[in-house]
């Protein structure tokens, strides 16, 4: 048997711990340690320690001195030299019991609290446990902390399962156990943390009974920290009870100020005053689970690491939101105004313009009672009002000496009611009216005077609610968006020319488009129906193309907010709160109750302050909230928030692949891996109503694009288009991502040729456990898509590029739940390969329904399998079980017959579920998290088989949940 | 999402509420029950990590059928609160706990169990390898329990995750027992990591003294952190329940059942025993009382 060592290249994994060292962070991904480095002001990647540990990294912890740190996690210790942090040939020390804590002691000693609720005294130098103390209470415990540096008054605080705190010192042993000191008790379940706080002699656990519980240690002598004695004659009452998470709270921590900081299985950081008030509420890793909490007191930042795999920095002082109050007399005001100069200018219904911060008059005409449209222009200089008789008045600021706005042109513009005002630019402004009549007007300095022309009519297309709602100039085209959800394209410059060139029907849904944005050669939408949307603009034709659909927590998106400092930001409403969500993390950085979208509201950012104002009882309210306090860069960014279901590579280079990715969590997402080097998640695809299980890729003639097939949950299906570009290596674009077609088994009548029963109702959680693709070779831009689904039907859907749609062609029935798919092609038919729970392989003719052969292969479900073509119409299919077995039977497809079959049950202690097929070589892998390669031959064209595991065992830290040519890079 | 959802995706969730039983895991104990007749001759059975008590409930109806006239004594024991069953005597308390062991043997009254079940498994935390750790410890110290009630060729049956570390405890396993299998009963998801260990006849190594004066994991006279390594014999796998039975991964359509009303429309049942006492009792009462008081 022959050994190599297989390694892993890359390891995008959940963030099991968080450190901060002087000016370092150190992350523990997995077994790896991950090391960033403070350089003004901003934490950088600064190198990665791979395999310190064999499994995850719970706990890092530096010496007195910061010489050495101390990394463990399960029941692995391992010590390293903190600066320059690097791996030695260093002794790795196994405790009998998974390590809940660990604290240094004088003398490179450690004591290390176990799982059983002991406690070691552990000499670093001679790697010696030279005492340990047990517990009296003989329990699990979930949670421990050590205090104090010497064994002989060194307390602990171990968190049983059972609802108690248990306090006791090692050093105060009575024959073979020692005694409890005190017992805590008021949790209602197991606590998952407990820390201790010694400036405020306070104590903080977290429980499972979704509680944070601050515990006074009450000793009336005054003394820096706690002796032993004094631990033992305090005494431990219940302080404060903290409820407010909506699920189990994981980690707690007390700052200097009594201000406390917790995580919870809800994935919300919060922070909370002495008292035990909300300061702050905030959503965390994509709403994925949170696995740790560190505190940095210099930065003023906690930091958290996810299991999305990212590492996310929080401001501790960004709990409150200060308001800025103006009370404005008389009656309720209608618009708000914001300008350059400084001006808050109110709008009220009588037709008056107000400033309300020096409470004077700024403007005011009759022919605006009731009925004002007022928009500030871009540059904020300029006031353009509409009136229900067609007017329309420019205003402008900083003219008049007085402060007032001097009205600077105005124009009667249409016969009815201008319905809205759009600036296009500091000088032109849409203007729309009754109809749909659209016109832009440009604002032209002659000699000293400056005029209001018209320069080009449009006209909407007829509908309902027919009024722009939001226009961009991108020049030659102006693109309106509307009230009823649809983007229009017009060509400027063709006076001709009134209609669109191009319109986007409804694509924003019934409620409308809220807002565009141009960058470049793309535009961004945002719209009422929960999303916002990307578009490139097509320089040679000036059509826009949609390349990417982003659906976001909320169903109101406002718009979109531009900033240096913390990238793109969209301000929404949810329910009666304002939200501001970060394209960069992903999660609503920001919240506030302003009583919904439909009040009169501002929002924008300057020198990195967010100014939010709404009018809400006759006042005026605004939140200037600095960037840098919620919109923190995370020192890592996250992947899929839940299980990795399916994974596919588009290798691209020698060194560089596209990886696509479903999962647990309802998503899709492209990235680049370039190995060894860098890992970039470059789109997330949401869509899916449940969890993504399977996808397939199919290339397209189209260079470089590839449509994607995907389904899941709910029996959802859909398709997409993915164009990329790597011409730049450095710097890979997907270009576009959207889905072409989505289809649910529910939207359609089954054909159900081989079941008995009448057509039974479809429930909504029948799943699709794998797809295979394949082009039709007779009719081009059709794709035979083979579907395994948990109600047990194979079926057939054919899709066709040209309609993009799905049609079922046909459906075969197993009675057992399917799990996989494979196709083979065969004499140019394609024959399908099915897998079931009860542990059969069939192989089938789809075109003509007949099964070929089905062979019952395990006694269990069959998890995975492939194929691999041999000569002489013979084909190996290997095959992973539920039973842990792996088998690969040698099918001759002429004779319909299997003529070689090997199974082993050696090779995995857990159920199989990746194996994979290539020349010479089978790799396995199974839950147990080991990887198998070995290797087959057949020494003559008979059917024996010559198997021999050439490759030792190799444990991964993972969990493999399906084994893709991915794993093959990891190796 | 509706009421109803739940009865969609699982099979056995839907019968379980149709038999009666607390929860669906009973199905898994009556698989298992048929394919190693671990029922006959049992008068004295312990269920450890009960509720919400679909084991026990198993015990208590089954061991009355296959011994009519037999004094039987079933004790479930749980860290949770459970709602009384009849003929089951009650314990709550951690098991991993010396005091909980030690209440167990006082209720046995010197006599041997026939029979030792456990189902239990962690609160999941989300942390695979935390998730297998607590779950190996509820079961070494079921097993440690079990190696001072139960009688010599008694039987002990309890799930475990298949995980990393799997064959460590399998090899721990057989030092006490001759036959160990581990199955996988039909009504067990494909898709999870859970399988069962049926450990039969009884038998500790000569010398092998239960204690309870060390932690309850570490025996010193049976070491098992020096089981290292993998165990040359395979535990042999075994999947058990009727191949022609109820497909848990499967979707089954819903009105096929005798719940369907006369109309054809689906009537969803209620659960059999809602949770007792559960830890967020007070978080989600509070809650409530918050959300009023905003309104």
């Amino acid at each position: 048997m022959e050994e190599i060592s297989i390694n892993s290249c890359f390891l995008k994994f959940k963030v099991t711990c968080v450190k901060c060292i002087g000016n370092f962070i150190y992350a523990g991904i997995g077994g790896n340690l991950t090391i960033f480095e403070a350089v003004n002001h901003s934490y950088k990647l600064s190198g990665e320690i791979k395999d310190v540990l064999p499994n995850n990294i719970y706990g890092i912890l530096p010496d007195n001195e910061n010489k050495n740190i101390a990394i463990y996690g399960n029941k692995k210790l391992t010590v390293i030299p903190c600066f320059p942090c690097k791996l030695t040939k260093s002794h790795m020390w196994e405790a009998s019991q998974w390590i809940q804590c660990v604290q240094w002691l004088s003398n490179e000693s450690l004591a290390v609290v176990t799982g059983l609720n002991e406690v070691d005294l552990l000499n670093w130098t001679t790697k010696h446990v030279e005492k340990t103390a047990i517990c009296e209470e003989k329990c699990i415990i979930y949670s421990a902390h050590l205090i104090g540096c010497e064994w002989d008054n060194l307390i602990v605080l171990a968190g049983t399962v059972y609802r108690e705190i248990l306090v006791w010192a090692p050093s105060k042993a009575k024959a073979s156990v020692t005694s409890v000191i005190h017992r805590l008790k008021g949790h209602n379940g197991v606590i998952f943390s407990v820390t201790y706080d010694h400036t405020s002699r306070r104590i903080c656990s977290t429980s499972d009974d979704r509680s944070v519980r601050i515990w006074k240690v009450v000793n009336p002598e005054v003394c820096d920290r706690l002796s032993l004695d004094q631990w033992i004659n305090a005494s431990i009452e219940a302080q404060i009870t903290i409820f407010g998470h909506t699920a189990r709270v994981w980690r707690g921590h007390l700052l200097d100020d009594g201000r406390i900081v917790s995580i919870g299985e809800d994935s919300l950081i919060c922070i909370w005053d002495k008292s035990g008030r909300n300061l702050l509420r905030q959503d965390t890793h994509q709403g994925g689970r949170l696995c740790c909490l560190e505190i940095d007191k210099q930065c003023g930042i906690a930091i958290t690491g996810g299991a999305d795999g990212g590492i996310s920095v929080w401001s501790l002082d960004s709990g409150l939101n200060e308001i800025i109050r103006t009370d404005l007399p008389d009656q309720e005001p209608a618009r708000l105004l914001v300008l350059a100069s400084g001006l808050t200018i109110v709008v009220y219904r009588s037709g008056c313009l107000f400033e309300c911060h020096k409470s004077f008059v700024v403007f005011e005409d009759s022919r605006f009672v009731n009925y004002c449209l007022s928009e500030a222009s871009l540059c904020g200089r300029y006031v353009a009002l509409g009136s229900i008789l067609g007017d329309v008045l420019i205003l402008e600021d900083g003219v008049a000496k007085d402060g007032t706005l001097c009205l600077v042109s105005e124009k009667k513009i249409f016969d009815g009611k201008v319905f809205s005002l759009q600036w296009l630019d500091s000088n032109y402004i849409l203007c729309c009216g009754p109809e749909g009549k659209l016109t832009v007007c440009k604002l032209d300095k002659i000699g000293d005077k400056l005029s209001l022309e018209s320069e080009e009519h449009f006209i909407l297309p007829a509908c309902r609610e027919r009024w722009i709602t939001y226009a961009v100039f991108h020049n030659p085209s102006l693109i309106c968006g509307t009230r009823n959800g649809s983007i229009h394209v017009y060509q400027m410059g063709h006076t001709n020319k009134k209609d669109p060139v191009q319109s986007l029907h409804k694509i924003h849904g019934r409620l409308g488009v809220t807002s565009l944005l141009t960058n470049g050669q793309y535009l961004w939408s945002t719209g009422r129906d929960g999303t916002m949307r990307k578009f490139l603009v097509d320089k040679a034709t000036n059509q826009i193309d949609q390349v990417l659909v982003d659906r976001l927590p909320f169903s109101w998106v406002a718009k979109i907010v531009e900033t240096n400092m913390a990238g793109m930001l969209v301000v929404g409403f949810h329910e009666k709160d304002v939200v501001l969500w970060s394209q960069r993390s992903r999660v609503i950085i920001w919240r506030l109750n302003c009583c919904g979208g439909h009040r009169e509201w501002k929002c924008f950012v300057k020198s990195n302050l967010l100014h939010f104002y709404f009018i809400k009882d006759k006042t005026i309210h605004l939140i200037k909230k600095p960037l840098e306090q919620i919109a923190h860069p995370p020192l890592l960014k996250g992947f899929h928030t839940r299980e990795i279901n399916t994974l596919k590579m588009l290798p691209i280079s020698d060194s560089s692949t596209i990886l696509v990715s479903g999962g647990e969590d309802n998503t899709l997402r492209i990235s680049f891996l370039e190995c060894g080097r860098s890992f970039v998640s470059k789109v997330v695809l949401s869509g899916h109503l449940s969890s993504v299980r399977t996808l397939a890729v199919v290339p397209l003639r189209k260079k470089n694009s590839c449509l994607l097939f995907t389904a899941g949950g709910r029996a959802q299906m859909k398709v997409w288009e993915v164009q990329y570009d790597f011409r730049n290596e450095d710097e890979p674009i997907v270009l576009k991502s959207v889905e072409l077609a989505s289809h649910m088994i529910n939207d359609e009548l089954e054909l159900r040729k081989n079941s008995k029963s009448v057509l039974p109702r479809l429930d909504p959680e029948t799943r699709y456990m794998d797809i295979s693709v394949c082009e039709n070779t007779e009719k081009e831009g059709h794709y035979n898509v083979y579907s395994a689904c948990s109600d047990g039907y194979l079926r057939v859907f054919d899709f066709s590029l040209q309609q993009n749609q799905f049609t079922l062609v046909t459906s075969i029935s197993h009675q057992r739940c399917l799990l996989k798919t494979g196709l083979i092609d065969f004499d140019n038919k394609t024959v399908a390969l099915t897998t079931t729970t009860d542990g059969r392989i069939c192989l089938w003719d789809a075109v003509n329904n007949k099964q070929i052969t089905n062979h019952q292969l395990f006694e269990s479900g069959v998890n995975s399998c492939d194929i691999f073509k041999m000569a002489d119409h013979k084909y190996l299919i290997a095959s992973g079980g539920d039973n842990c077995k792996v088998a690969i039977d040698l099918i001759d497809l002429e004779q319909t017959s299997i003529v070689g079959l090997w199974i082993s049950s050696r090779l995995h202690f857990s159920q199989v579920s990746g194996v994979k097929l290539e020349e010479n070589l089978l790799f396995t892998a199974g839950v147990d998290q080991r990887v198998n390669v070995l290797e087959w031959r057949t020494p003559t064209k008979s059917v024996f088989m010559v198997l021999a595991l050439k490759y030792l065992k190799y444990r991964l830290l993972k969990q493999i949940s399906n084994l893709d040519n991915s794993e093959l890079i990891e190796l | 999402m509706g009421k109803s959802s739940k009865d969609k995706r699982d099979i056995y969730y839907r019968l379980a509420k149709e038999e009666g039983w607390r929860a669906r895991s009973a199905f898994k104990l009556l698989q298992i029950a048929e394919n190693f007749n671990i029922f006959e001759g049992v008068t004295k059975a312990v269920d450890l990590c009960a509720a919400p008590g679909s084991w026990s409930q198993v015990l208590a109806k089954k061991l009355r059928e296959k011994q009519p006239d037999g004094d039987i004594k079933i004790i479930a024991v749980d860290l949770q609160a459970m709602a009384p069953l009849p003929g089951v005597i009650e314990l709550q308390g951690d098991i991993t706990n010396v005091s909980t062991a030690e209440a167990i043997i006082c209720h046995l009254e010197g006599e041997h169990a026939d029979l030792v079940v456990c189902d239990g498994a962690p609160d999941v935390t989300g942390l695979h390898d935390m998730d297998e750790y607590i779950q190996a410890q509820l079961l070494l110290a079921a097993l440690n329990i079990t190696t001072h009630i139960l009688k010599k060729g008694g039987k002990f049956v309890a799930k475990v995750f298949r995980g990393r570390d799997i064959d460590l405890l399998y090899s721990q396993l057989r030092l006490l027992f001759p036959r160990v299998t581990v199955t996988k009963p039909r009504s067990s998801r494909n898709s999870s990591i859970e399988a069962f260990v049926v450990c039969q006849d009884y038998d500790p190594p000569e010398g092998f003294q239960p204690s309870m004066t060390n932690p309850l994991m570490k025996n010193t006279t049976c070491d098992w952190s020096k089981l290292v390594g993998i165990n040359k014999e395979i535990v042999p796998f075994l999947a058990c329940g009727d191949l022609s039975g109820f497909d848990s991964d499967m979707t089954y359509p819903l009105p096929c059942f005798s719940q369907a009303d006369q109309d054809g429309n689906y009537n969803c049942l209620l659960p059999v025993q809602g949770p007792i006492d559960p830890p967020y009792e007070e978080a989600i009462a509070l809650a409530r009382a918050g959300n009023k008081t905003a309104e």
